[in-house]
């Protein structure tokens, strides 16, 4: 079967996004930040300069227990901007990516057993053939693995389609060393699997195996280690708040876009729509409206009407005389990643302090027609990577930036009988960055496959997380994950993921 | 300087002021310094500033200066006497209550606040009798339950006891209002099955004409339970028969017996886009596909945990359940899809749901489900929330799955009454406590307007609001609730109203008309909607300032109030 299935629980976005935080813990930014500077702090009139010629904060909407006054909020920026610190990018592929079928055995009894258990969907070592990519071998994983040609440069000899960017290009030799940037992780997960999207998404945001949710992994070490007055220290791009950094006690935010339209009326042409489109701005009337007092303090659905109505008008007014952002090059034009990777590497660039940025981006739940919708998507995600690697170079950021990504779960070994997979154990995670050890960080057990049809788990994810804090960001691993977890095991014998 | 410095909102322990900024040409942004008894006590960007550092029964001055950004500052404007009620004075709202008028307590104005309200507002309404329902009752109401009152609707129920207007909801037909614009899409009547916009027109266009509006809210309640999204390979077809398949458990007149069983029954054997959807049609013998046995649990009728946050459910009773499900298939390529049974590809083996064994079908595994412990809590706690802001206590709970476990029976009906009738829906009446959901919203704007549903105007609104019938984001519907409002859907909200207005006739240029006469004409011409008294203060002021100098400053003066009146803050909440 050949039908590309829309897949179903988690394409879109909104499963793993805190909505409903109070909205008085709602700051327009834009208002209080670009509007508010004293006077007479000539010394970091840079930082605010900045802040006015990117525009950056004109959109954040700020989450924490207590409104901040932007005076606070510049001073920490400020102080930020004069010691950067080491950032890292999370990027969540919502679904429940296909780990197999990206990085698929290399050659042996696994690749047979692999051919065997996905006769329609399995990747064919070497070259494209009919109707089905290939894959080229993964260096330094001693055989066990390979590259799907999707993720592979065109001068790599895959189907990526860009001659400059590839998972190859990041791997490397895969030793580790100069040159050796990205970290694969095969069948990592917990055990025993939750299959449910929503139940697992909250344990893998969450970094620990609890419900109901309450604080992200990452929202934890920034309550221990953050900011109490920077709410751009941990950035969800896109409209709501990652469950990732949903903090218990320090400021964190959304950045959507970098402009606004504001309210306008039209100016006459009314019974024609083909009227003069000319507008007359609303925005000042709207602005008091969006002022006034809300009588019942319990109602949370008008206070949150008025502050989104003032949210607008602030951003309207903050932005609308300033230039569109100075965003990079070398994008693909292909998918919705590369526009949020772009404005990551603008922010990162704007030097705000920001410690933490994710990102989510869906459509990996393949329960059919996997080949049809995974291949594009995973074209776009090395070229983005890439992409964005050089990007965050050219702005001079590279060095203090680490990205890693994550999915839910994995997918069963067998494909089911619509040409896709259904949900399993066992993801793939990367990490990749110029600190990032490139190559195999942690152990392929081979398709040794469980009662239930899933790929043995070598690792356990919270080991990843416990290395991305203890090795990279800085701080206790126990303290945020509750507990200490195996060290990852390298193939080459070691450990640990970043240099 | 500054100008009319008045109190907006006045209570024992704040008081709201606001001016005009009167700024001079040149002057740049200006900032306003607020002074209490000759005091600084803080500065505003905009010309509104709330002191919450007041005490009860107190008499205070006020003053505001502007300082521009070359810290010129203007003269303090003349001081404005305010004086605080007394705390005891500072009513909070009288408890929920089914009879009376409970608008809450409003504001105490201060010397000289001119009244600016229109009259006849819902939460002035004539004070009903014992049995009789006020007409901000019947607003509420026909939100809640539908997509917001016309002036005939009120005319007819205002008065009334609540009972009738609970019948008529629950027991008349779903005929709808002839019209005289009906639907068109690039000059041509809409089919839903010539393009997407089409399909969600049709829909929008019955809600827009529906007499009893509750058979179409219920069904949209359904499709945002059952969701179901459009795609390649779910066709219109399918998704129209969907919808009426839905409808056909919200038409109580129709159907007055209709159970969550028979709709979980169809859902899960009858139904070809939900079976394309979830892969329902490829669950074979041979070869299980979980999808919809998951959903089936976690999202249409238990919840991943109960109250007490047990596992409803295990991996295994997914398995054991897509087990039972099997053997309905469908030809996905078919233009209109229909689901069979082919006994062959069903599963007829001992499977192990809940810890009981047994060779269970697709309808003894639903069964299974019903009868589960935490789904009449699940499936009665979903309804509450769609129409009812508090939160559900534990005797309401327990009172509602009564009613609809009795008799095992699961009929929706009866559940509906007790969630229409409940004394809760009416809280808050003087400042309605709940964000309307963008389809609510839209159809609301199209009745309240009298607009036609016209090309792609109001399906592209839908979309940057966030609510596209047919399209929800995933299997889990839309969230809803606060996340319904933010920087991109307020400006889509108030955009609506700017091109509903582009498809109408031209309102009437009045000369001579004066500010408080216009007020009053808009509000009318917007369907007389809830408006708080400082928005009513606030558009007053608006209106009176707006140049009226020609043809087109009035009618632009008209536009504009009824867009800040219905695309504004107060016009998201019902």
């Amino acid at each position: 079967m050949s039908e590309n299935f829309r897949c179903i629980s988690c394409e879109e976005i909104e499963l793993a996004n805190v909505h409903d935080a109070l909205p008085s813990q709602l700051m327009p930014i834009p208002h209080e930040a670009l509007a508010g500077f004293p006077q007479g702090r000539d010394g970091r009139a840079l930082t605010r300069r900045r802040l006015l010629q990117y525009g950056a904060a004109g959109v954040a909407s700020v989450y924490g227990p207590r409104l901040l006054k932007w005076e606070s909020v510049w001073e920490s920026a400020a102080a930020a901007a004069s010691a950067p610190d080491r950032v890292l990018v999370v990027i969540y592929l919502a679904g429940g990516q296909d780990g197999l079928n990206v990085v698929p055995p290399g050659g042996g009894t696994d690749y047979s057993t692999y051919v065997a258990k996905r006769p329609v969907i399995h990747r064919g070592q070497g070259a494209t053939v009919a109707g089905r990519v290939g894959s080229q071998p993964m260096p330094g994983s001693g055989g066990l693995l390979s590259f799907a040609n999707p993720v592979v440069s065109s001068a790599g000899g895959g189907d990526n389609g860009d001659a400059n960017f590839g998972f190859e290009r990041l791997y490397g030799d895969g030793l580790g060393g100069p040159g050796s940037n990205l970290a694969v992780m095969p069948a990592t997960d917990y055990l025993p699997a939750n299959l449910s999207h929503f139940t697992s998404s909250d344990y893998w945001f969450g970094g620990r195996l609890v419900e109901p949710f309450t604080t992200g992994w990452l929202g934890r070490w920034l309550d221990l280690y953050g900011s109490p007055s920077n709410p751009l220290q941990g950035i969800s791009l896109g409209s709501s708040l990652s469950k990732t950094i949903r903090t218990a006690a320090v400021p964190v935010c959304t950045i959507s876009s970098l402009a606004a339209l504001g309210f306008a009326l039209r100016r006459g042409g009314y019974g024609s729509p083909g009227g003069d489109p000319a507008a007359v701005d609303a925005n000042a009337v709207v602005s008091q409206l969006a002022g006034l007092p809300v009588g019942d303090g319990a109602n949370t659905h008008l206070l949150r009407s008025r502050a989104s109505y003032a949210q607008a008008v602030d951003i309207y007014n903050q932005t609308s005389s300033l230039g569109p952002p100075v965003l990079g090059g070398g994008y693909p034009t292909t998918g919705s990643l590369s526009p949020q990777l772009k404005l990551a590497a603008f922010l990162l660039g704007a030097n705000l302090g920001t410690r933490v940025i994710t990102i989510h981006w869906g459509g990996f739940d393949t329960h059919g027609g996997q080949i049809a919708s995974q291949d594009p998507q995973l074209k776009e995600l090395s070229r983005a990577l890439g992409a964005f690697q050089a990007d965050l170079a050219a702005r001079g950021v590279a060095d203090r930036v680490s990205t890693l990504l994550f999915s839910e779960f994995g997918r069963r070994v067998a494909e089911n009988a619509s040409a896709g997979t259904d949900h399993g154990a066992g993801g793939l995670m990367l990490a990749a960055g110029p600190h990032v050890r490139g190559g195999l960080a942690a152990p392929f057990t081979g398709l040794q496959v469980d009662q239930q049809g899933d790929v043995a788990v070598g690792t356990d994810f919270r080991s990843v997380y416990q290395s991305v804090i203890g090795e990279w960001l800085g701080g206790d691993p126990a303290a945020v994950l509750g507990g200490s977890f195996p060290p990852l095991q390298r193939y080459d014998g070691t450990s640990g993921l970043f240099a | 300087m500054p100008r009319s410095l008045r109190a907006l909102k006045v209570a024992s322990g704040s008081v709201t002021l606001a001016w005009r900024p009167a700024p001079r040409r040149g002057a740049g942004k200006i900032q306003f310094e607020v002074f209490r008894d000759g005091r600084q006590i803080g500065s505003a960007h905009q010309a509104l500033f709330t002191d919450t550092h007041v005490k009860p029964a107190t008499v205070y001055r006020y003053a505001v200066m502007a300082v521009d950004v070359h810290h010129h500052r203007s003269r303090r404007t003349h001081a404005l006497q305010v004086r605080t009620p007394a705390a005891a004075a500072a009513a909070v709202p009288p408890p929920p209550s089914g009879a009376g008028n409970v608008a809450g307590a409003p504001a105490v104005p201060a010397a000289g606040i001119p009244d600016a309200g229109p009259t006849g507002t819902p939460g002035a309404g004539p004070p009903p009798g014992a049995s009789g329902i006020s007409q901000a009752m019947v607003d509420r109401l026909f939100w809640r339950a539908g997509f917001g009152p016309t002036d005939a609707e009120r005319a007819t129920w205002t008065g009334r006891p609540l009972a009738e207007l609970i019948d008529f909801l629950l027991g008349s037909p779903n005929t709808l209002q002839p019209t005289a614009q009906p639907p068109s899409n690039m000059g041509h009547p809409i089919d839903p099955l010539n393009s997407d916009p089409e399909l969600v027109m049709e829909w929008l266009d019955r809600m827009q004409r529906s007499n009893n509006p509750l058979v179409e809210r219920l069904t949209f309640f359904w499709h945002r339970h059952w969701a179901v999204a459009r795609s390649a390979q779910i066709s219109a077809a399918s998704l129209l028969a969907y919808r009426n398949r839905l409808g056909r458990y919200a038409d109580f007149a129709a159907n007055p017996d209709a159970s969550f069983r028979g709709l979980a029954r169809e859902m899960t054997t009858q139904d070809a886009a939900m079976s394309i959807y979830l892969n329902g049609y490829q669950n074979k013998k041979a070869a299980p596909n979980e999808n919809y046995a998951r959903e089936f649990q976690e999202l249409f009728c238990l919840g991943v945990t109960d109250a007490a946050g047990n596992p409803n459910y295990t991996q295994s009773d997914v398995h054991q359940m897509a087990r039972a499900f099997t053997g309905y298939t469908l030809d996905p390529a078919a233009p209109d899809p229909v689901v069979t049974f082919n006994p062959a590809l069903h599963d007829t083996g001992i499977k192990t749901i809940y810890g009981q064994s047994g060779d269970f079908d697709a309808n003894g595994a639903v069964e299974l489900v019903l009868s589960h412990p935490s789904h009449a809590p699940f499936l009665v706690s979903a309804l509450w929330k769609e129409f009812i802001h508090a939160p559900l206590d534990a005797a309401t709970l327990a009172d509602l799955v009564a009613t609809y476990t009795a008799g095992g029976q699961l009929l929706i009906a009866p559940v509906m009454r007790k969630i229409l009738s409940h004394p809760a829906i009416f809280e808050s009446l003087g400042e309605p406590n709940m964000l309307k959901p963008p389809v609510v919203f839209c159809v609301g704007v199209l009745r309240q307007l009298g607009a036609p549903l016209k090309d792609t105007w109001q399906t592209a609104a839908l979309t940057s609001m966030q609510q596209l019938p047919y399209f929800p984001p995933n299997v889990a519907g839309w969230e809803g609730g606060l996340s319904w409002m933010n920087t991109t859907t307020s400006q889509a909200r108030f955009d609506l109203i700017v091109r509903c207005q582009s498809l109408l006739p031209p309102v009437a240029d009045v000369p001579g008309e004066s500010a408080q006469q216009a007020v009053d004409r808009a509000y009318a011409g917007a369907g007389s909607p809830w408006l708080s008294d400082g928005t009513r203060l606030l558009l007053a002021e608006y209106a009176a300032q707006a140049p009226t100098t020609t043809a087109a400053q009035r009618l632009e003066r008209q536009y504009a109030l009824q867009a800040f009146m219905l695309g504004g803050p107060d016009g998201q909440v019902m």
